[in-house]
């Protein structure tokens, strides 16, 4: 029993032991104790390192092998002296850092300027911004209006195309419609000019209308109250006008023959007499 | 920039928020996660030295140096911040003026007044005798109707300090444009936590800040600010105060017991002296570490009024160093466990932004609706003139790209449209021949007009339409007994005047021309002369 009791005592100090050999382990000091020898390790690897590529060193190994070949001496299979240091492994894993990214501010800085700070607190921009926004504003919207105007003017030029074909089209039609008319009228001003021929001019009329007076006249006949109305009366003047030479007729070879009717209808009948310019005669 | 696309659509009001703590800076910027959810990215920054925050001047450089190393190394450089003043700056308080402000006469008096603000207010609060210059900002809360006073929420710091805060920020590349107080601060983001049952009472907030620990009472109409007299030693035991039951031990308890018998005696001061009435939940807002310790300290001990905490409710993160990425993921999650208990530091932080609300109250919270005081001196525009320097820049770039296309095509337009003009001068030139076409055309028709015309009138003459009529009808017609003076034929009309012996005679021939109808538009007048008895007549007419 008491056997049993000192090993079960055992048995328990033996696994306080090895917890406490655990804790003593795990315990701060002694992990910094292993980092601190790992620590030592890799800085003697480093140094060795250092002093194996230093100038000196490879001075010294030039020079060995420079009096190995004067003396003829295999150098090469003799290890260089190195200095040995023992490899300590770590008594425990570390965990390896992970990477993990930052997360960024929500802010966005444009960078610092100190005259943008001066001049923000110096005065209210909003008023100046407000006039700069629409003058700007009104800047775009006149170019814009006169833009809009251009496109209207351009898409107008390109009406005109359409209107300049009809133009042409018209100018062709009228000019094919001018040319005969110009040539219908030609002929009917031709047509005119050759009626008009038939009527005697009004200094013609006269002539004759006084040849009659004279006749009257010789012929001892008095027109009573005749009075012929014309615009431009022409006035007989026995001075510059000379009286027209007739022989004083025979009275039967005459027109004014003792019947009176037979010379009224005679000079009814003259063609070239315009009716106006007929005398009144009482038949 | 996905990020920022992202933030941007959560963040309502961005805003950078510094709170310089004796050993740090604070520096949070917060939006949106959800609906009243927010989320705070907050950086803190120890300092070298501890510093006195209510004196900046003796370590400027080194305040201004690490602030500049911060926004280097987060990136920040330009940014505009608020700045939470301390309450020993800045101290809120309720002020009574001899000035009914309903009225517009005594209103107008008062605006006339704050153009000399520091003298004005130089009477009302003696704090201000030992500045030579503040800026002060009050805002009407309500009016003593048995003394027609003014009460008025007020808060004021020295000029002096608020330029040493600017060149401090300024020295660290970042824009200040606010400087908000503490306890306005505090109250708001507090008071936007609560329901609306909880926001028609009063209610208390214990700010447990180093040599500034203050209850603060607030009601719909007034706010007061009570001094928890906590000792120097007593404070520097708080970062040492244990987690776990070694605080049940005698030293600590002593220590307790002072502490919450001093937050009692600010209880019992806000409630005799003041006359506070009476307070439901005292809400617990500390810059220490140990805040869940201290937490739990007071709320073991206080019994006087409900002890709450509402740093549960706001999200934020810790930001790492940018240069610094590589860390343990355990030892990460366990600081964010951590942080995500104390976080009632930042709250003054958060108290800067537009709140949103749970609930409407049934009255007006006066004191919440006060805006925000802004105690820099350009208050009046600093803030919009940032605010729109961006929306003008991007508005300005915008018009002026508008402007250069415009120009462009307007350039563009008008160099083809002078080829287009071509079309124009050729079609003014055909119009011009198509004119002159048509005149031509006008003309000849004219002209065969008048030929035909002429030719009718040839015609006519031909046939004696005229006068051949007229002549063979009074030739034939004539009555013996009447005599033709005179015959005048003018184209078709006519005028035949003669005389007769009787008027009968006269009349006949008129009656004869009257029947004729070769004849038109007939007038015949008899008349009789002195110098003779016959009857003249005269008859006018047309010939048809």
């Amino acid at each position: 029993m008491a056997l049993k009791n000192y090993f079960g005592r055992k048995k328990a100090l033996s696994k306080r032991a090895q917890a406490l050999l655990e804790e003593i382990n795990q315990s701060k000091s002694v992990q910094s104790i292993k980092k601190a020898g790992q620590d030592l390790s890799k800085r003697a690897q480093a140094l060795l390192e250092e002093i194996n590529q230093s100038q000196s060193v490879q001075s010294i190994k030039e020079a060995t092998d420079a009096a190995a070949n004067f003396l003829s001496i295999q150098t090469e299979d003799q290890e260089p002296p190195t200095i040995k240091v023992e490899e300590i492994k770590p008594a425990r894993k570390i965990k390896k850092p992970v990477k993990k990214k930052s997360k960024p501010l929500f802010i966005h800085a444009h960078g610092f300027n100190p005259a943008l700070y001066r001049s923000l607190s110096g005065t209210n921009k909003l008023y100046l911004w407000a006039v700069e926004i629409l003058a700007w504003g009104g800047l775009v919207i006149f170019l814009l209006m006169q833009t809009i105007t251009a496109i209207n003017l351009k898409n107008n030029y390109a009406s005109y195309l359409p209107k300049i074909v009809a133009t042409k089209k018209d100018i062709e039609t009228m000019k094919n419609q001018l040319s005969p008319m110009t040539g219908e009228n030609a002929k009917l001003e031709l047509k005119l000019t050759e009626e008009l021929n038939y009527f005697p001019d009004f200094k013609l009329a006269q002539k004759y209308s006084d040849d009659i007076t004279r006749l009257f006249e010789l012929s001892n006949m008095v027109i009573i109250k005749q009075n012929i109305k014309k615009s431009d009366p022409y006035v007989k003047d026995f001075d510059k006008d000379p009286p027209a030479q007739y022989s004083s007729p025979q009275a039967e070879a005459t027109i004014f023959g003792s019947d009176s009717s037979v010379h009224y209808n005679r000079l009814h009948q003259l063609p070239h007499l315009q009716p106006h310019l007929q005398p009144h005669l009482k038949p | 920039m996905a990020h920022e696309k992202k933030y941007k659509k959560l963040a309502i009001e961005k805003k950078l928020v510094l709170k310089v703590l004796p050993e740090e800076f604070i520096l949070t910027t917060s939006f949106y996660v959800e609906q009243f959810q927010t989320k705070t990215q907050l950086i803190r920054w120890k300092l070298p030295k501890k510093i006195d925050p209510l004196n900046i001047n003796a370590d400027l450089e080194i305040l201004s140096d690490n602030l500049q190393r911060l926004t280097k190394l987060y990136k920040l450089e330009g940014s505009e911040v608020t700045t939470v003043l301390a309450n020993t700056l800045s101290p809120l308080k309720v002020i009574g003026i001899p000035l009914n402000l309903n009225t517009s006469a005594d209103k107008k008096e008062y605006v006339a007044m704050q153009k000399q603000t520091y003298d004005f207010w130089k009477e009302y609060d003696e704090a201000l005798v030992d500045v030579k210059d503040a800026q002060i900002r009050a805002n009407f809360l309500s009016l003593n109707d048995n003394d027609g006073t003014s009460t008025m929420l007020y808060t004021a710091c020295s000029s002096k300090i608020i330029k040493e805060y600017i060149a401090m920020i300024l020295g660290g590349n970042l824009y200040p444009i606010a400087f908000i107080p503490e306890d306005q601060s505090i109250i708001r983001i507090i008071e936007s936590r609560l329901t609306r049952i909880e926001r028609e009472r009063p209610f208390c907030i214990f700010h447990l800040s180093r040599s500034a620990n203050r209850l603060i009472y607030v009601n719909n109409e007034v706010v007061y600010v009570a001094k928890v007299d906590i000792s120097d030693m007593d404070e520097i035991l708080f970062d040492e105060i244990p987690e776990d039951d070694e605080i049940k031990n005698e030293f600590w308890s002593e220590l307790t017991n002072r502490l919450s018998g001093n937050l009692k005696q600010a209880f019992a001061f806000l409630k005799d002296e003041l006359k506070a009435s009476k307070v439901e939940t005292v809400f617990f807002v500390t810059d220490h570490k140990k805040e869940n310790v201290l937490f739990e300290l007071f709320r073991k001990n206080f019994r006087l009024a409900n002890f709450r905490s509402i740093t549960n409710q706001f999200m934020f993160d810790i930001l790492d160093e940018p240069n610094n990425q590589e860390t343990n993921d355990l030892d990460h999650a366990s600081e964010n466990t951590e942080d995500k208990v104390h976080g009632s530091f930042m709250l003054p932080n958060l108290g800067c932004y537009t709140m949103q609300y749970f609930s409407t109250p049934s009255y007006k919270n006066l004191v919440i609706e006060t805006p925000l005081f802004n105690l820099h001196p350009k208050h009046h525009f600093i803030i919009n003139n940032f605010k729109f320097k961006n929306y003008v820049q991007h508005s300005r770039k915008f018009l002026i790209a508008l402007l250069a296309v415009v120009l462009v095509f307007l350039v563009y337009v008008n160099t083809t449209n002078k080829s287009d003009m071509k079309n124009i001068d050729e079609f003014a030139g055909l119009t011009k021949d198509l004119e002159s076409q048509q005149n031509l055309i006008g003309l000849q028709t004219m002209n065969k007009k008048q030929i035909t015309e002429d030719f009718a009138k040839l015609n006519n003459m031909k046939k004696g339409n005229y006068n051949e009529k007229l002549f063979n009808f009074f030739n034939t017609e004539l009555p013996t007994d009447l005599e033709l003076e005179r015959v005048v034929v003018r184209r078709n009309s006519f005028m035949l005047l003669g005389n007769g012996k009787s008027v009968s005679e006269v009349n006949r021939f008129y009656e004869k021309f009257l029947s004729n109808p070769n004849f038109k538009d007939l007038i015949f007048k008899v008349y009789k002369r002195t110098d003779s008895n016959l009857n003249y007549f005269e008859i006018k007419g047309n010939t048809l």
